[in-house]
């Protein structure tokens, strides 16, 4: 084929799929249709409010992809063209594309303030869905996303990688208080089948620790397993637009909580995979009626503390702790009190940062958490927001419930050099948490 | 009482359409993702206020009463071509204008205006 050739099919490849916006979902050829062009998005994205360039506009993201629609879609754009902000696609744009796409973090943050409700992510995912059939996403999402499928897991870690931090886990709270608390594996028949994302087991494993101690303390240690082979509830197929990765990747996940036959999927501190599991697959029913409910683990244990059934010593957490509102629990799973109800009970010292709850602000992170390449963007234009928001609190702890969350706030405060901790919510549970009458004893955390 | 509640709105109006249009080009985050159509619009709806003021504040007076004969003959399918307030150029202008707008509506943001009430509803219910 001749480079015009390819350059015709590419084009095709990109029409086709604007024009199955047409019989796709109502919502998204609602949000084509409509937008004022009033700007109110871009004072509520945490991007733009990083730096102000058109290219960060969210409105003028999404218009990449309306011009177009107009043009092939609307009688209007037909005939108007361009004098209806119709335009044609020349190939030539989209390694523009690829960049511009991935500088929106899908935080949703602009549809809780637009006053037609337009989520631009939603179309911010169609345009990476159109780069991904073209074979043009990044290649550090595309590692991510075939490390994901070949290994179940997004950090690649094999069944003996994944035993030996469960030995480790096991070895540190005994250490800690003194008796043996453990953390069943590929057991079936649990009523609770605990799925994390990998950050929670590898890097993080704190939170991992915390469930645990609360299984002990209930006396639900056998109650509950976790899967050898299935431990990372992340799914870059959200990230991509793929839905095909997106639903191959849970469906591993659905027939596994069969196989174990457990009665509540637990979900980990991980928001992304919380709701695609609880707003998308059970709500769309992707695989039909499910023999088992789907609950975060933050729900679960904020339950237990409220009837009263766990002690926590909020001494052991003396420090001004904040927490950041993983944009996928706040604004798009509304689980916003039971963090807080376990950090207040868990720290001496909780401080909100503001606004918070559905409006707080994008870590800066979000599903571009795992793009190196893009590093400094993160840390100087998409985090911006969020390093002032932290800072004003002066808390010297942030407690967040996010894998992502958790690693693009880290580089953050390394970048920006604070002496800010981050970590998880579970992580100041499993530092306050009474086992036997007694808190972990435990000089220094790393 | 109506000449002077009209001649209000007519200032009023007048005035929103400037400020929309001075938001639009001062504001950067609303003139960056500004189109052709956006100024279009404006412009549109700016001259057909203006038109209307001219006739109403303007040297050559023009009575009101002329445009309703001249619609109650459109009304009943009569011959409205002698109709004396077609004599106005002004009218003239301003009526086409306001067709014009008439006709754009389905095809513009205008019909956005009904969207706001409901948007966000029919996008929670997806």
């Amino acid at each position: 084929m001749s480079d015009n050739d390819v350059k015709q099919d590419v084009k095709q490849t990109v029409i086709g799929a604007i024009k199955a916006i047409r019989n796709g979902p109502r919502a998204m050829r609602l949000y084509l249709e409509i937008c004022a062009k009033c700007g109110t998005c871009a004072t509520a994205c945490p991007v733009y409010y990083g730096r102000a360039e058109r290219r960060y506009n969210p409105a003028e993201r999404t218009d990449i992809i309306r011009r177009l629609y107009r043009r092939y879609c609307t009688l209007s754009g037909r005939l108007f063209g361009p004098l209806a902000d119709a335009k044609d696609l020349d190939p030539a744009e989209l390694e523009e594309w690829r960049k511009i796409f991935y500088e929106c973090t899908g935080c949703r943050r602009c549809a809780l303030f637009c006053p037609f409700g337009i989520d631009h992510s939603v179309i911010t995912r169609k345009g990476r869905a159109i780069l991904d059939k073209l074979g043009l996403t990044p290649e550090t999402m595309k590692k991510v996303v075939d490390i994901s499928l070949r290994t179940g897991n997004t950090d690649g870690a094999g069944e003996a990688a994944f035993r030996a931090a469960i030995e480790f886990l096991e070895e540190e709270m005994e250490e800690e208080h003194g008796v043996p608390i453990k953390i069943p594996i590929d057991r079936v028949g649990a009523e609770y089948f605990y799925v994390p994302p990998s950050g929670d087991m590898l890097v993080n494993p704190e939170a991992t620790m915390g469930i645990a101690k609360v299984f002990h303390v209930l006396g639900m240690a056998d109650h509950w397993t976790m899967s050898s082979k299935f431990f990372d509830g992340a799914n870059y197929g959200l990230f991509t637009g793929n839905d095909e990765h997106m639903k191959t990747d849970n469906r591993a996940y659905v027939e596994e909580t069969k196989r174990r036959k457990a009665r509540v999927m637990l979900m980990g501190e991980c928001g992304h995979a919380h709701r695609i599991m609880k707003m998308m697959m059970e709500k769309s029913r992707w695989w039909g009626d499910l023999p088992f409910e789907i609950t975060n683990c933050m729900q679960w244990t904020a339950e237990h503390i409220q009837a009263g059934r766990l002690e926590l010593d909020k001494s052991k957490n003396p420090q001004p702790v904040t927490y950041h509102d993983p944009c996928n629990f706040g604004r798009s799973c509304g689980i916003t009190e039971e963090p807080r109800i376990i950090l207040q009970a868990s720290c001496a010292d909780f401080r909100e940062m503001y606004p918070n709850r559905a409006e707080n602000w994008c870590c800066g992170g979000g599903g571009l958490s795992a793009m190196d390449d893009i590093h400094q963007f993160r840390m100087e234009i998409s985090g911006r927001k969020k390093l002032e928001q932290i800072l004003a609190t002066g808390a010297t702890n942030v407690a967040t419930a996010c894998s992502n969350c958790k690693h693009q706030l880290t580089q953050l405060m390394e970048y920006h050099q604070q002496q800010i901790e981050v970590g998880g919510v579970h992580d100041m549970l499993s530092r306050a948490i009474l086992v036997g009458g007694k808190a972990a004893e435990r000089k220094e955390y790393t | 009482m109506s000449g002077t509640v009209g001649g209000a709105a007519g200032v009023i109006i007048l005035a929103s359409a400037v400020l929309l249009g001075v938001r639009r080009l001062m504001v950067p985050r609303a003139r960056e993702i500004t189109g052709p159509a956006d100024y279009l619009i404006l412009l549109l709806i700016a001259a057909i206020i203006i038109t209307g003021n001219i006739m109403r504040f303007g040297p050559e007076h023009f009575d009101l009463a002329l445009t309703r004969a001249y619609f109650g003959t459109l009304a009943i399918f009569g011959n409205p071509l002698d109709a004396p307030a077609l004599e106005n150029r002004v009218f003239l202008v301003h009526m086409g204008l306001a067709l014009v707008l008439i006709l754009c509506l389905p095809f513009s943001k205008l019909l956005h205006f009904g969207g706001i009430l409901f948007t966000h509803q029919l996008i929670r219910r997806q």
